[in-house]
C-alpha cells in the first residue's frame, strides 16, 4: 500500500517540478517581487523628495525683522538637501501678481510672511497650485518655523547654537532581553519575521492545493483515473496525489526560505534570521505539514467531484478565504499575540496552523500546553477531513458530466 | 489452484433506490474467454468496478482467483475500464513501466515487460514518443498493453473494442486469445454479440441487473429459438405453408426459410414435404447469439 502511494506521488511530484511552468514560476516570484521592491523603493524615495528640478518659491516678506534669518534658513536647508533646492526669490509685488506668477506657474508656489510674524501676531500663508506633492508644505514650514525662532531668540539675546546644543536629544537603545541574554532586533524585524514565516506556508499550501486541483481535473478529463484504479485504491491514489503536491509546496518552502534567508544576511537583516529558535522551527513544521494535509485533502474532494476548474471555483472559494483569513488579522495577532483574537484563532482550524505560526514567530513564548492543544485539535480535524474527503473521492473521481450540489456530496460522505 | 477466476454470490447494488445490479451469482472458471454480455443500462460496467473493489457491493459476496476479495488481487488482475485513458504528456515507455509499478512490479521488471508489450504490439520504434504524439489507433494498443503489463492470471476488460479500427480489433483479438491460451482468464463486456461469439467460450448475458443466461456457447445458441428450417425445394410457399405446424414459409432464391410452431415436429414437416416434392438439401438453422440476445433480452429480460 505505501509503495503504491509513493508511486504516485513520485510521479506527481516529478511531472510537475519538471514542467516549464513550474520552474519560471518558482523563479518568476522572487525575481517579481525583487524588481517591484526596487521599483517601489525608487518610486516611493521620488515621491518623498519631490522633483529632481529645484522648486522655485515666491516670497513675500512683510516683516523685516525676520529677513535675514530666513535667507539664511532657505540656504541652510538648500545646503543641507542639495539634490531638491527650494529656491526662495524674495519679491516686490502685491498678492494679486504673486498669485498670478503661480498661476502662470513662473514659481512652484508663493509664500506670504505677514507683518509681526516674530511677535506672534502675524500669520503667513503658502499659495500653490492643487498638487500632490506633499513634501513642499512640511519642508516651508521647517524652514519658516526655525527662521522665526532664530529670529526669536536674537531678540531676546539668546543664542540659537546654545539653545539647539542644549536641547539635543538622547538616543535610547532598544534592548529585549531572551534566554540567552539580550537582543538588539528591531521591533519592525520581529513584525517582519510573523509575517514571513505566513508567507511561506501560505505560498505552500497555495501552490500545492492549486496543483493538486489542476492534476486531479485533467486526470478525469484524461480519463486516466479508472486506469489507475485497477492498480491502486481511491484512498491511495488519494494519499498519493496529496503527498506529491504536499511535497511540491515543501519545496517550494524550502527554496523560498532558504534563498530569502541567504538574501537577508546578504543584505545585511541577518539579525531576523538569529531570532528563529529551535522552538519556533518545532512549532512551524507539523503546523505546516498538518495545514498542507488539511487543505489539500479538501482541495482532493473539490477536484474529484468537478470536471473543470470553472466549476470548481464555488467550491474554493470559501477554503481561500480561510487560507487568506490569517493575512486579513495578522496584523493584529502579531501586535497581541495573547489577545482573545490570536488564541482562539490559533486554536480553531482550519486557520488555526497559519495563525499559530505567527503567534509563535511574534513571541517565542506562547504558552506549550496552547501550542500542543492546537496541534491536537487540528490532528483531529485532518483526521475528519481525509476521511471525509476519502469517501467524496471515491465516488466524485468516477462522475462526470454535471457538477455535484453540496447537498449530494454531503450524500457521499454518508452513503459511501 | 482453484477452479474459479472469479465468484460471485448475490451481489447487489443500488444507485438512489434503484438496483443497478440485483441479486447476482456467477462463478467463472479459469483459462476461458467469458462474454459478459447485456444491452448498454444492464449493469455490466457496474458488476465489473466491483469486481475491480472500485466501488462497493451494498449486499452480497465477491471472490476473486481462489479466495482473494476485492481490492487484495489487483496486482494479480489486468482490468480495461470503458472510460480510459493516459497521460498525454508521458512518454509510452515511461507510462507503461509506471502502471507496472503501481502493480507492485520492480523497475526492472516492469522496465522489461514494458519493453516486451511494446515490441508485441508493434510499437517498439516509438516507445520513447509522448503519448500525445501517439496515432489513435497507437494510443489504443498502448491502452491494452497497460492491462496485461503485469501478466494477470485474469483479464478483465470493459467494451474493449469501443472505438478500435478493424486492424487494430484483429490485433486485440489475436492476443486476446494468445493470452487465453498460455492461461489467463479473460471476461470481457460488450454489447456487440459478433465480437463475442467469435471469441467466447463462455457467456453470461445480463439484463436490468439480473442474469438471464450463463453457459458454454453451445448450450446458448441451444437455447435460443431452434424451430427455423433452411429447406432447398422447388416447393410453392403457399403449399408448404399449407403444411400442419408451419407458421410462415420465405422464399429467398432456391432456399425457403420455414418456421414452425413452438409444438410443431419437424421430422413429420419434412415427411409430408418430402411426399409431395424434391427436397436437395435441409438444415436447422441455429440462431445468431444476436437473434438469441434479442429474444432473451426481449422475452424473459421483462
Amino acid at each position: 500500500m505505501l509503495n503504491k502511494i509513493l508511486q504516485i506521488a513520485r510521479r506527481e511530484y516529478l511531472e510537475t517540478v519538471k514542467t516549464k511552468a513550474f520552474i519560471i514560476g518558482v523563479l518568476a516570484l522572487p525575481v517579481i517581487m525583487a524588481v517591484l521592491m526596487v521599483i517601489g523603493g525608487k518610486a516611493q524615495r521620488n515621491a518623498f523628495s519631490g522633483p529632481r528640478e529645484d522648486r522655485h518659491l515666491a516670497v513675500l516678506n512683510h516683516d523685516d525683522s525676520i529677513d535675514q534669518t530666513l535667507r539664511q534658513t532657505f540656504e541652510d536647508y538648500n545646503n543641507d538637501n542639495p539634490g531638491r533646492k527650494l529656491v526662495p526669490h524674495f519679491v516686490q509685488m502685491s498678492e494679486e501678481e504673486g498669485k498670478q506668477a503661480v498661476r502662470n506657474e513662473d514659481f512652484t508656489a508663493l509664500l506670504i510672511v505677514g507683518k509681526d510674524v516674530v511677535s506672534g501676531q502675524g500669520r503667513a500663508s503658502l499659495l500653490s497650485l492643487p498638487s500632490s506633492d506633499v513634501t513642499l508644505q512640511p519642508a516651508v514650514r521647517r524652514i519658516l518655523n526655525r527662521a522665526v525662532s532664530t529670529a526669536r531668540y536674537h531678540a531676546n539675546g539668546l543664542s540659537p547654537e546654545l539653545i539647539r546644543e542644549l536641547s539635543r536629544g538622547v538616543w535610547l537603545e532598544d534592548i529585549q532581553l531572551n534566554d540567552e541574554g539580550e537582543e538588539q532586533t528591531s521591533r519592525a524585524a520581529r513584525m517582519l519575521l510573523p509575517m514571513i514565516f505566513l508567507m511561506l506556508i501560505f505560498l505552500g499550501i497555495m501552490t500545492s492545493s492549486q496543483g493538486l486541483l489542476n492534476s486531479i481535473i485533467e486526470e478525469k478529463n484524461n480519463r486516466v483515473i479508472e486506469v489507475l484504479l485497477a492498480a491502486v485504491s481511491p484512498l491511495e491514489m488519494m494519499a498519493g496525489k496529496i503527498l506529491g503536491q504536499s511535497a511540491i509546496g515543501l519545496t517550494l518552502v524550502a527554496l523560498y526560505a532558504t534563498g530569502g534567508a541567504a538574501a537577508a544576511s546578504f543584505s545585511g537583516f541577518g539579525q531576523v534570521l538569529s531570532t528563529i529558535g529551535p522552538d519556533q522551527v518545532a512549532v512551524f513544521i507539523p503546523n505546516m505539514l498538518l495545514g498542507f494535509l488539511l487543505f489539500n485533502s479538501m482541495f482532493a474532494a473539490v477536484g474529484s467531484s468537478v470536471n473543470s476548474i470553472k466549476e470548481a471555483q464555488n467550491f474554493i472559494t470559501p477554503l481561500m478565504l480561510f487560507i487568506m483569513m490569517p493575512i486579513f488579522f495578522g496584523g493584529a495577532v502579531v501586535q497581541q499575540p495573547h489577545g482573545t483574537l490570536a488564541v482562539v484563532t490559533s486554536l480553531l482550524p482550519p486557520v488555526s496552523p497559519l495563525v499559530m505560526i505567527m503567534r509563535v514567530a511574534a513571541l517565542p513564548a506562547v504558552p506549550w500546553p496552547q501550542v500542543v492543544l492546537s496541534l491536537l485539535i487540528l490532528a483531529a480535524a485532518v483526521a475528519g477531513v481525509v476521511w471525509a474527503a476519502a469517501r467524496i473521492f471515491r465516488v466524485g473521481i468516477l462522475m462526470y458530466g454535471k457538477a455535484p450540489s453540496p447537498a449530494e456530496i454531503f450524500r457521499w460522505v454518508r452513503e459511501s | 489452484m482453484t477452479e474459479h477466476a472469479l465468484v460471485m454470490e448475490d451481489v447487489t447494488k443500488s444507485f438512489g433506490g434503484k438496483a443497478v445490479v440485483d441479486s447476482l451469482s456467477a462463478s467463472f472458471p479459469r483459462g476461458c474467454i467469458y462474454g459478459f454480455l447485456g444491452p448498454n443500462g444492464a449493469g455490466k460496467t457496474t458488476t465489473i468496478r466491483m469486481v475491480m473493489d472500485i466501488i462497493r457491493p451494498d449486499s452480497g459476496r465477491i471472490e476473486l482467483l481462489g479466495g482473494v476479495a476485492p481490492g487484495q488481487g489487483k496486482d494479480r488482475i489486468g482490468y480495461l475500464p470503458e472510460e480510459r485513458g493516459m497521460y498525454r504528456k508521458m512518454k509510452a515507455a515511461d507510462f507503461l513501466t509506471f502502471i507496472g509499478r503501481l502493480k507492485g512490479m520492480s523497475h526492472p521488471d516492469a522496465d522489461r515487460s514494458a519493453a516486451r508489450w511494446l515490441a508485441a504490439l508493434d510499437l517498439d520504434n516509438r516507445a520513447g514518443s509522448k503519448i500525445e504524439e501517439y496515432s489513435r489507433g497507437m494510443q489504443q494498443k498502448l491502452q491494452f498493453a497497460t492491462t496485461v503489463i503485469n501478466e494477470p492470471e485474469l483479464l478483465i476488460l470493459d467494451e474493449p473494442f469501443s472505438g478500435l479500427d478493424p486492424v487494430n480489433l484483429e490485433v486485440v483479438k489475436q492476443q486476446m486469445l494468445a493470452i487465453r491460451d498460455s492461461g489467463t482468464t479473460i471476461i470481457f463486456s460488450t454489447h456487440m454479440m459478433e465480437h463475442a461469439e467469435k471469441l467466447c467460450d463462455r457467456i453470461m448475458l445480463i439484463n436490468k441487473g439480473r442474469k438471464i443466461i450463463d453457459g458454454t456457447m453451445e448450450q446458448i445458441s441451444g437455447s435460443g429459438e431452434n424451430n427455423v428450417l433452411l429447406v432447398e425445394t422447388a416447393a410453392d410457399e403457399v403449399a408448404v405453408t399449407a403444411i400442419s405446424g408451419v407458421q410462415s414459409a420465405v422464399r429467398e432464391q432456391g432456399t425457403l426459410t420455414v418456421t414452425l410452431a413452438e409444438d410443431a415436429d419437424s421430422r413429420r414437416f419434412l415427411r409430408e414435404l418430402l411426399a409431395t416434392t424434391e427436397i436437395r438439401s435441409f438444415r436447422v438453422k441455429t440462431p445468431s447469439l444476436h437473434e438469441t440476445f434479442v429474444s432473451l433480452v426481449s422475452g424473459k429480460g421483462e
